[in-house]
C-alpha cells in the first residue's frame, strides 16, 4: 500500500492519527449506510417485482380486449372514436428522499371520463378496453416512480460501496501505514539520538578516565 | 277464373282447409302465416331480378362454416392462406400489419359495392343504406376536427355516397351541406362533449337508414332498420348506466322508431340490472340481451352483448335469404358482405395479436352462409 508523503515527525503523526480516526468513523457510517441502502433497495425490488407482474397481467388483458374491440372496426373508426380524449391527467412530482436520497414522487389525478366516443354504434368492448387502460395507467406510474427509485439507490450504493472501499482497502490502511512509518521512523530517530547520547557518554567517561 | 269453388266458399276469404273453415283449426301454422301486405306485386320485385341472379352465383363464394373454423384455428400466414380460396384473399396478399390488412378489406369493400351498383336497377335506395355509414363517418371525423381545430384524422375515402369533397365543403359553409348531413351537423355543433357530437350523429345515420328503409318500401329492410335502433338504444342504456350519465343525456340521445318505444327504454334508466330485464321480458330476445349485459365477466359480457346483437340482426337477414326476388336478397347479401368482412379483421387481427383460438371464437359473428 502507498504511505503518504509526509515528514515524519510528532506533527504529521498526531495530524495522521486524527484522520485515522476520523477515516474510521466514516467508514463505520459509510458501512451502516450502505447496509440500509442495501435494505431499502431490496425492499423496493421485491415491490416492484409483485407490482410488475400485476402491471404485466393487466397490460396483457388490457391488450386482448382492446385488440377484440379495435378488431370490430376499421383504424379509422378507432381514430375518429379517440381523436377528441375528454379525459384529463394531472401529474405532480414530489421530491422524497430515501436514506438522504432524493427521489421524485407522482401523484396522478383524473379528470373527465375516458369515454370520448359515441355510445351507439361503438363497440362495447372500447368501454372495457379504455376502463382496463385507465386502471392501468396509475400501475404504471407507480411502477416507474418504484424503478426510478431503484435506480437513483443503486447508483447511491455504488457510490458509497466505492467510498466505503476506498476507505476501507486504500485510504485508511495507506494512514495505518504511515502511522506505523512516522512511528518507526520516531523510535528510530530516538533510538538514533540515544545511541549517541550513549556514545557521547561514553566518550565523556573515557576522557574524565584517561585524566583521572 | 272464379275465386268461388264448386261449394260456393271462396278459400281466400274462408281458409285454406275444410278443417279451418269448420272451425277446428283455430290458428294457422306459422309457416303458413304469411303477411299478404309485405309480399310486393310482382312486377317490382323483377327490377332486382338481374342483381339477385348475380348475387346467387357470388354467394356460393362466401366464407362457410368449415372455413371460418380452419381459420379460428390456423396462423397467421396459414389463415391468409385460407382466405385465398375465397374473392377477399386476393385484397390480403402479402398483408404483415393490422393497418395493411384494413386497407385491403376496406378495397374489398369498395369493389363489393361498386360491383352490386352496377347491378342495380335505377332509382334504387339500397345502396345509400350501407354507404351512408362512411358519410357519417366521416362527418364526425370533419367535425372533430373542426372542434379541435385540427387535421380529420380517419377519413375514409372513395366510400359514402355524398362523398368527401361535399361534406367539406358542407363543414365550411352549412348550407352546402346535403340533408340529412346538414341536419345532424347543425344539432351537433352545438355540443362540445365529443361524446355527445359522435352520439348525436350516430342517432341521425341510425334515423336515416330507417328513413332509407321506408322509402325502400321493404318490410323486411324497416324491421332491420328498426331493430338496429333498438340495439343501438340498449346499448346506449346499458353504458349509460355503465358510465354514469344523467337521464337528460339518455333523453337527448336515444334515437325514435325501435320496436321498443323510447319512453320504455328511459323507464329503464335507474334500475337495478334484474328490474331492467324483467322490464323488457315482453321482448324475449332484449331481455336476454340485458341479462348477458349483467353478466359478472365485463369482458364477456361487453362483447357477448355486441356479438348476440349482431347475430340478431343476422337471424333477420338469413330470413331475407329465402325470397326469390326482390331487394331483401340483395340487402342480404351486402349486409353478409360486411358481416364476412368484420369476421376476417377479427381474425386476422386477433392472429397478429396472438389471442387464443377460443377467444377469438367466442367473439365471432354467425355466418351468413352455413
Amino acid at each position: 500500500m502507498a504511505r503518504i508523503n509526509v515528514n515524519p515527525n510528532r506533527m504529521e503523526l498526531l495530524k495522521l492519527r486524527r484522520r485515522t480516526a476520523i477515516a474510521k468513523r466514516g467508514h463505520k457510517l459509510l458501512k451502516d449506510k450502505l447496509d440500509e441502502l442495501m435494505k431499502q433497495f431490496m425492499g423496493l425490488i421485491r415491490e416492484s417485482g409483485s407490482l410488475r407482474d400485476g402491471v404485466e397481467k393487466k397490460l396483457a388483458e388490457a391488450y386482448t380486449v382492446f385488440s377484440i374491440a379495435r378488431s370490430e372496426v376499421t383504424t379509422e373508426e378507432v381514430e375518429e372514436a379517440l381523436a377528441v380524449p375528454s379525459a384529463t391527467l394531472d401529474l405532480k412530482v414530489k421530491d422524497e428522499r430515501i436514506m438522504g436520497v432524493k427521489v421524485p414522487h407522482f401523484e396522478i389525478e383524473f379528470s373527465g371520463g375516458y369515454d370520448c366516443y359515441g355510445l351507439a354504434t361503438t363497440p362495447m368492448a372500447f368501454d372495457a378496453a379504455l376502463q382496463h387502460y385507465r386502471e392501468l395507467l396509475p400501475m404504471l406510474i407507480a411502477l416507474a416512480e418504484i424503478e426510478n427509485n431503484i435506480r437513483l439507490l443503486a447508483i447511491e450504493i455504488e457510490k458509497t460501496r466505492r467510498r466505503v472501499n476506498a476507505l476501507e482497502y486504500v485510504l485508511i490502511p495507506s494512514l495505518e501505514e504511515t502511522v506505523t512509518y512516522i512511528t518507526m521512523k520516531l523510535d528510530e530517530m530516538e533510538r538514533s539520538y540515544r545511541t549517541q547520547l550513549m556514545k557521547i557518554k561514553s566518550m565523556q567517561d573515557e576522557e574524565v578516565r584517561a585524566r583521572g | 277464373m272464379s275465386g268461388t269453388g264448386a261449394a260456393g266458399i271462396n278459400p281466400v276469404k274462408a281458409g285454406a282447409s275444410p278443417a279451418l273453415r269448420e272451425g277446428k283449426v283455430m290458428k294457422l301454422p306459422p309457416f303458413l302465416s304469411i303477411d299478404r301486405k309485405r309480399i310486393k306485386p310482382f312486377s317490382d320485385v323483377t327490377r332486382y331480378g338481374y342483381a339477385v341472379g348475380r348475387i346467387r352465383v357470388l354467394e356460393t363464394k362466401m366464407l362457410n362454416t368449415q372455413r371460418l373454423e380452419r381459420l379460428v384455428e390456423a396462423d397467421f400466414e396459414s389463415a391468409l392462406n385460407i382466405l385465398d380460396e375465397i374473392p377477399v384473399g386476393d385484397y390480403l396478399a402479402g398483408a404483415t400489419l393490422a393497418l395493411e390488412v384494413d386497407e385491403g378489406l376496406t378495397a374489398y369493400l369498395r369493389d363489393v359495392y361498386a360491383s352490386m351498383e352496377e347491378a342495380l336497377p335505377r332509382g334504387s335506395l339500397i345502396m345509400e343504406f350501407f354507404l351512408c355509414r362512411y358519410d357519417f363517418h366521416n362527418l364526425k371525423v370533419l367535425l372533430k376536427a373542426a372542434m379541435e381545430e385540427k387535421e380529420p384524422q380517419g377519413l375514409l375515402e372513395g366510400l359514402g355516397m355524398v362523398g368527401l369533397d361535399a361534406l367539406r365543403r358542407g363543414v365550411e359553409n352549412p348550407a352546402a351541406m346535403p340533408s340529412p348531413y346538414r341536419e345532424a351537423m347543425e344539432e351537433a355543433v352545438q355540443r362540445t362533449s365529443p361524446q355527445e357530437l359522435d352520439t348525436l350523429v350516430e342517432k341521425h345515420y341510425l334515423a336515416y337508414r330507417l328513413f332509407l328503409a321506408g322509402r325502400e318500401d321493404s318490410p323486411f329492410i324497416i324491421d332491420f332498420a328498426r331493430a338496429s335502433i333498438d340495439l343501438a338504444n340498449l346499448k346506449l342504456v346499458i353504458r349509460a348506466r355503465l358510465l354514469s350519465k344523467e337521464r337528460e343525456f339518455l333523453d337527448a340521445m336515444i334515437v325514435r322508431g325501435g320496436f321498443v318505444p323510447a319512453v320504455n327504454l328511459l323507464d329503464l334508466f335507474g334500475d337495478p340490472p334484474e328490474m331492467m330485464a324483467r322490464k323488457l321480458e315482453a321482448n324475449i330476445y332484449y331481455s336476454r340481451l340485458m341479462e348477458i349485459a349483467e353478466s359478472e365477466d365485463q369482458v364477456v359480457r361487453l362483447t357477448d352483448f355486441d356479438r348476440k346483437g349482431e347475430d340478431q340482426l343476422m337471424d333477420m337477414v338469413r330470413g331475407m335469404k329465402r325470397i326469390s326476388v326482390g331487394v331483401e336478397p340483395i340487402f342480404a347479401y351486402l349486409r353478409a358482405r360486411e358481416n364476412e368482412v368484420l369476421i376476417v379483421r377479427m381474425i386476422l387481427i386477433a392472429k397478429l395479436h396472438n389471442i387464443p383460438p377460443d377467444a377469438i371464437d367466442r367473439s365471432l359473428r354467425k355466418l351468413y352462409i352455413d
